[in-house]
C-alpha cells in the first residue's frame, strides 16, 4: 500500500472541491432534470407542496422555484408525450392545485375522468402545472417554464386576488428567476411590476457551495417521493370550519376603500396579456374562477371575506371590457358554483364543486382542441 | 503444555459443547467472534477450565477481546495457574 | 450532536494532541466543559448547569471509594482538584461574561456554587475518612441505579415535575424535558468500576484518570463504553500518532460524518413510522421503509461511533470498537456479537455471566438456563433504552429469538455431523444472513414505534392484513 500524506489528501481535497465548485458556476448543469419520479417512483400529479413531512413533500414556505425544472421533473407532466394525446396544462392558484382535494377530485381529475377525445381522436389529457400561490406573475413564470413539456392548450383560472401586485411575492418567491422575470417584464411590456428590489445572482450564487439550498431540496424532493409513491398523499387533509354565510360590514378589499381599486394602473393585467402572447400558437383558455357568494348578514356589502361586492363587480367589468378590447376570449364562471359547494376558503372547491366547473369548460376545451 | 491443553479444550468443545466429536478445531481458529461457541457455551467452558486446571476465568474476561483462539485461551490457562 | 459541535470536537482533539506537557489537565478541562455545553436546555433553566455539576460530584465521591491508597495522594490529585473547579468557576462566571453564544449567562449566582461546592468538598472529607466502603459501594450503586431507572422512565420524569410544579404552585408545561446528558453511557462506567474494585479488579486510578475516563469527550453522547483497566494505560502514555495514524484517525472522522449526517439523515427521511404505517398502501412499500430504518439506526449510531473512535485516537487512545457488520451475520448470536458490542458486552460481563455461572452451579436443565438468562439479559438491554413496554418487548424478542436460535442449532449440529461443504455453507450463511436481518428489522418496529400495539399492527400489515 502507498503511504498515505494526511495534509496531501486534505490539500487536493480541498483543490478538487474547488475546482468542482467553479465548474458547476461555469457550465450550470441542469440539475433539476435529474429524476426519480416518473422513472423509479411514479410521478406526483401534481406540483409539491405542503407543510408538514408527513406528507411527503418539502415546506411550502420555501420557496420552490428556486428549482422550477425539479419541482416539475417531479410531476407527470414531465412525461414525453405520446403521439395520439392533446396535453392541458392547468395554470392557476391553490384552487385549481386543489386544497382540500385528492389529486382524482380536482379539476384536472374531473377533466381526465371523462376520457375526453378531440375531433381528430386525439385522448385529451390535463395536467395540473398550478402552485398554491395567488399572483398571475408567477402563472406567467411557470407558463414560461412548463411550454417545454409541449402543450396543446393552457387553461388558467384567474381571479382579482391574483392580480394585484405583490413585492413581497415578486421579492421572495420570483427572486430565483430575477433575471427571467426582467426579461418578461421588458419583453412584454409589463408596468405596474416593480423588480427593483429583485437581486441579481452573481457568479458564486451558482456554485455548488451557493446552490447548497437548492441542491439538498431537489435531493429531499427525491427522498419523498419514496413516501408519495408508498401512500399517494401529497397533501394534508386537515379538518375546517364551514364557510360563513354571515359577512363584516367592513367594505374594504384588503387595506382599499372604495373606489381605489386601481385595477388599470395598479395591478397586474398586463401579465395577462403576456400570456397569450407568451403561448404563442398554443391557446390559452382564461377562466375567471368561480367564488363564494355568501347569502348572510351584510351579503349585500361583501360577496365573501376576500371580496366586498363593489371590488369584485368594479373587476367584473374591467375584465369584460379588458377583454374585448384585446380581442381575447375567456370563460366568466364566477357565480357557477353554489356556496354550499365551497370548503375552507371563498375559492377553494368541493369535488362536486369542481365536477360543475369541469363541465361548464369543456364546450369550449372541444371547440379549441378541434379549431387547432 | 499449549499444546496438551489446546487439544484437551479442543475435545471437550467437540464431544461437549459442539456435540460431534469428529469436528476438528484448530489451535488458531476464532472460537468467540466466528459465533462457533455462543455466550452460554462460553460459560461452560470457563467451569470446565476453572475444574480442570484451577484456574478462574473472570466473568468480564470472557469475551473474544480476552481469547478468540485456543492458542489465545491455553496461554490466558498458562499464565494464570 | 451538530457537525459544527463535532467539528468544534476535533479541533480541540488536535489542540491537546500538539501540547508537550499536562495533556491530560487539558484533556480534562475540555472534556468538562462539553460536559456542560452540550447539555440541553431544561424546563428550570439552572439545571442546565446542576446537572453537568451533579454529574463531577458523583464521580468524585465514587472516586473517594474506590481509588486504591497510592493513587488518593495529594501530591498527584491536587492539579486536577484546581482544574476541575476552576472550569466550573469559569463556566458559571459567564453571567459577567456573558458570552452568549457559546454558554448560558444565567448561571448559578457566585454564591450557590460556593455552597454547591463546599457541601462537595465537605462530603469528600467525609468519604475521604471512611475506612470500610463496602456499605457506601452498595448505596451508590443502588442510587446510580435508581437515577438510571428514573431518566429512562418518562412516568416518573413526568409525575416528579408536575409534583414539583404543583408545588410552586405554577402552571406545568404540556411537555415535560428533562435529560441528563451522557448518564446511560456515565452511569455503566461507574457501575463497571464499582463491581471491578468490588472483585478487586480495578486498577489504582487517580482522580484526573477517573473524570478522564468517565466523560472522555469523544465518547460523551453516544459512548461507546470502554473498560477503565484499558482505557487508562493509553490515557498515561497515549499511542504516538504516525503519519499513517492521522490519516487512519482522519478516514475515520469524516467517515462517521458521513455515514450519520448524509447516508443517516436521508435514511430517516424514508424510514418507517407512526404515521407511515398508518399512511401506506402496499407491504411492499413498508418492507422497503422497514429496510430502510433498519440502516438508518446502523449509519446513525455506527457513525457516532466512528467519530468518536477517530477523534479518540487522535488523542491517542483507540477505542473499543461498537459495530463489526452486524447485518451481515449469519445469525442472531453473532448479530449480538457485532451489534452495540461494548453494551452487550458490559450486559454479559456483568449480568449474563454470574448470571448463567449461578445458575449452572445449580441443578437446572440447561435449555431452561438458557432461556432464563437469554431473556432476562435481552429483557435488561431493551429496558436500558428506556422504561417502557416497546423496549421490553424489543428485548424479549431478540430473547427469544436467541434462545429459540440456541435449541435449533442444538438439534441441527446433533444432525450435522461433519461441517457442510464450502457450497453448502455458503448457502446456509445467505440464508442466514437474510433471515436474522429479517429477524431484526422486525425487532425494530417495538424499538421505534411507542407501544407493541403499534408494533403488532405493522407487522399484520407487512405480511399483506389490514391495508
Amino acid at each position: 500500500m502507498n503511504k498515505v500524506r494526511p495534509f496531501y489528501v486534505l490539500m487536493k481535497a480541498l483543490f478538487l472541491y474547488a475546482l468542482a465548485n467553479l465548474a458547476f458556476a461555469y457550465f450550470n448543469p441542469p440539475v433539476g432534470k435529474l429524476s426519480l419520479y416518473n422513472w423509479l417512483i411514479s410521478g406526483r400529479e401534481r406540483a409539491p407542496y405542503e407543510r408538514e413531512a408527513e406528507y411527503y413533500n418539502i415546506a411550502h414556505t420555501i420557496p420552490v422555484y428556486e428549482n422550477m425544472d425539479a419541482m416539475y421533473q417531479s410531476t407527470t407532466l414531465s412525461q414525453p408525450k405520446p403521439a395520439d394525446e392533446f396535453r392541458i396544462f392547468l395554470i392557476g392558484d391553490s384552487s385549481a392545485w386543489g386544497f382540500q382535494l385528492r389529486p382524482e377530485e380536482t379539476l384536472v381529475g374531473q377533466l381526465n375522468a371523462l376520457h375526453l377525445k378531440t375531433c381528430a381522436g386525439k385522448r385529451i389529457v390535463a395536467y395540473n402545472a398550478a402552485f398554491p400561490l395567488p399572483y398571475v406573475m408567477k402563472d406567467l413564470l411557470i407558463m414560461d417554464k412548463v411550454r417545454e413539456y409541449d402543450p396543446d392548450l393552457f387553461l388558467w383560472t384567474i381571479t382579482l386576488d391574483g392580480f394585484r401586485n405583490r413585492t413581497i411575492f415578486t421579492n421572495y418567491f420570483l427572486d430565483p428567476y430575477s433575471s427571467r422575470v426582467r426579461q418578461l417584464v421588458d419583453a412584454y411590456q409589463i408596468k405596474n411590476l416593480d423588480t427593483s428590489q429583485m437581486t441579481q445572482a452573481t457568479f458564486w450564487d451558482k456554485t455548488i457551495i451557493g446552490q447548497r439550498d437548492a441542491l439538498k431540496k431537489i435531493f429531499l424532493l427525491q427522498l419523498h417521493g419514496l413516501g408519495w409513491s408508498a401512500t399517494n398523499l401529497d397533501y394534508d387533509y386537515r379538518s375546517y370550519p364551514p364557510l360563513a354565510q354571515d359577512q363584516s360590514a367592513d367594505d374594504a378589499f384588503f387595506e382599499t376603500p372604495q373606489g381605489q381599486l386601481g385595477l388599470a394602473d395598479e395591478m397586474l393585467f398586463d401579465v395577462l396579456e403576456a400570456g397569450y402572447q407568451l403561448a404563442d400558437q398554443t391557446p390559452v383558455l382564461v377562466i375567471n374562477e368561480p367564488i363564494f357568494i355568501a347569502a348572510g348578514v351584510n351579503s349585500e356589502i361583501r360577496y365573501n371575506e376576500f371580496y366586498p361586492r363593489w371590488a369584485y363587480d368594479e373587476y367584473l367589468q374591467y375584465l369584460q371590457t379588458w377583454m374585448s378590447a384585446h380581442q381575447r376570449e375567456y370563460l366568466d364562471a364566477w357565480n357557477l358554483v353554489p356556496s354550499s359547494e365551497f370548503t375552507d376558503t371563498p375559492f377553494h372547491r368541493t369535488p362536486k364543486g369542481e365536477k360543475i366547473l369541469a363541465e361548464y369548460i369543456i364546450p369550449q376545451i372541444q371547440k379549441l382542441a378541434c379549431s387547432k | 503444555m499449549t499444546t496438551e491443553i489446546t487439544s484437551a479444550l479442543a475435545k471437550q468443545i467437540a464431544e461437549k459443547i459442539l456435540k460431534q466429536p469428529k469436528r476438528v478445531i484448530s489451535p488458531d481458529e476464532p472460537i468467540i467472534s466466528s459465533g462457533l461457541i455462543d455466550s452460554f457455551s462460553l460459560m461452560d467452558l470457563a467451569l470446565f477450565i476453572e475444574d480442570t486446571y484451577g484456574v478462574r476465568i473472570e466473568d468480564t474476561e470472557l469475551n473474544a477481546n480476552t481469547f478468540d483462539t485456543l492458542d489465545q485461551l491455553a496461554n490466558f490457562i498458562q499464565a494464570r495457574k | 450532536m451538530t457537525i459544527l459541535q463535532l467539528g468544534i470536537f476535533a479541533l480541540a482533539a488536535i489542540a491537546i494532541n500538539r501540547l508537550k506537557r499536562n495533556r491530560e489537565l487539558a484533556l480534562l478541562a475540555i472534556s468538562i466543559f462539553f460536559l456542560f455545553w452540550l447539555q440541553p436546555a431544561q424546563q428550570f433553566v439552572s439545571l442546565v448547569f446542576w446537572i453537568p455539576f451533579a454529574t463531577l460530584a458523583l464521580i468524585v465521591l465514587l472516586w473517594l471509594l474506590i481509588a486504591a491508597p497510592e493513587a488518593r495522594a495529594w501530591k498527584i490529585n491536587w492539579q486536577t482538584i484546581l482544574v476541575m473547579s476552576a472550569v466550573v468557576l469559569l463556566i458559571d462566571l459567564n453571567q459577567f461574561f456573558g458570552l452568549d453564544q457559546i454558554y448560558m449567562c444565567t448561571t448559578p449566582r457566585l454564591w450557590m456554587l460556593g455552597a454547591a461546592l463546599a457541601l462537595v468538598f465537605t462530603a469528600d472529607i467525609f468519604f475521604w475518612r471512611i475506612q470500610q466502603p463496602k456499605l457506601w459501594l452498595g448505596v451508590f450503586f443502588i442510587g446510580i441505579l435508581l437515577i438510571f431507572i428514573y431518566l429512562k422512565t418518562p412516568y416518573l420524569v413526568t409525575e416528579s415535575f408536575m409534583l414539583i410544579y404543583a408545588l410552586r404552585g405554577t402552571d406545568a408545561p404540556t411537555k415535560i424535558i428533562f435529560t441528563w446528558l451522557g448518564f446511560s453511557y456515565i452511569a455503566f462506567r461507574l457501575l463497571h468500576t464499582i463491581r471491578d474494585f468490588q472483585t478487586g479488579r480495578l486498577p489504582a486510578l487517580t482522580l484526573g484518570e477517573y473524570v478522564n475516563y468517565v466523560i472522555f469527550f469523544p465518547t460523551l453522547v453516544a459512548g461507546p463504553i470502554d473498560r477503565a483497566e484499558r482505557f487508562v494505560p493509553e490515557l498515561r502514555n497515549p499511542v504516538a500518532l504516525a503519519e499513517q495514524d492521522w490519516a487512519e484517525a482522519g478516514r475515520r472522522f469524516f467517515i462517521g460524518l458521513f455515514k450519520k449526517f448524509v447516508i443517516a439523515d436521508s435514511l430517516a427521511l424514508i424510514s418507517v413510522n407512526e404515521i407511515l404505517i398508518k399512511q401506506v398502501h402496499s407491504s411492499a412499500w413498508l418492507w422497503l421503509f422497514l429496510y430502510m430504518y433498519s440502516l438508518r439506526l446502523y449509519f446513525d449510531f455506527s457513525g457516532y461511533t466512528d467519530v468518536a473512535i477517530g477523534l479518540a485516537r487522535i488523542l491517542g487512545i483507540r477505542l473499543p470498537e461498537n459495530f463489526s457488520a452486524p447485518y451481515l451475520k449469519p445469525n442472531l448470536t453473532q448479530f449480538w456479537n457485532a451489534w452495540h458490542i461494548t453494551l452487550t458486552q458490559w450486559f454479559r460481563a456483568y449480568f449474563f455471566n454470574p448470571f448463567t455461572r449461578s445458575l449452572r452451579t445449580k441443578n437446572f436443565s440447561i435449555p431452561i438456563i438458557i432461556f432464563i438468562t437469554q431473556l432476562s439479559t435481552m429483557a435488561l438491554i431493551g429496558l436500558w433504552h428506556g422504561v417502557a413496554w416497546n423496549f421490553l418487548a424489543w428485548g424479549a424478542w431478540h430473547g427469544l429469538g436467541l434462545f429459540i436460535q440456541n435449541r435449533w442449532s442444538e438439534w441441527m449440529r446433533g444432525k450435522m455431523q461433519t461441517p457442510p461443504s464450502p457450497r453448502r455453507k455458503l448457502i446456509f450463511d445467505s440464508l442466514g444472513i437474510f433471515l436474522t436481518f429479517n429477524f431484526v428489522s422486525l425487532g425494530w418496529l417495538f424499538f421505534t414505534l411507542p407501544t407493541p400495539q403499534s408494533a403488532l399492527t405493522a407487522i399484520v400489515k407487512l405480511f399483506g392484513f389490514g391495508l
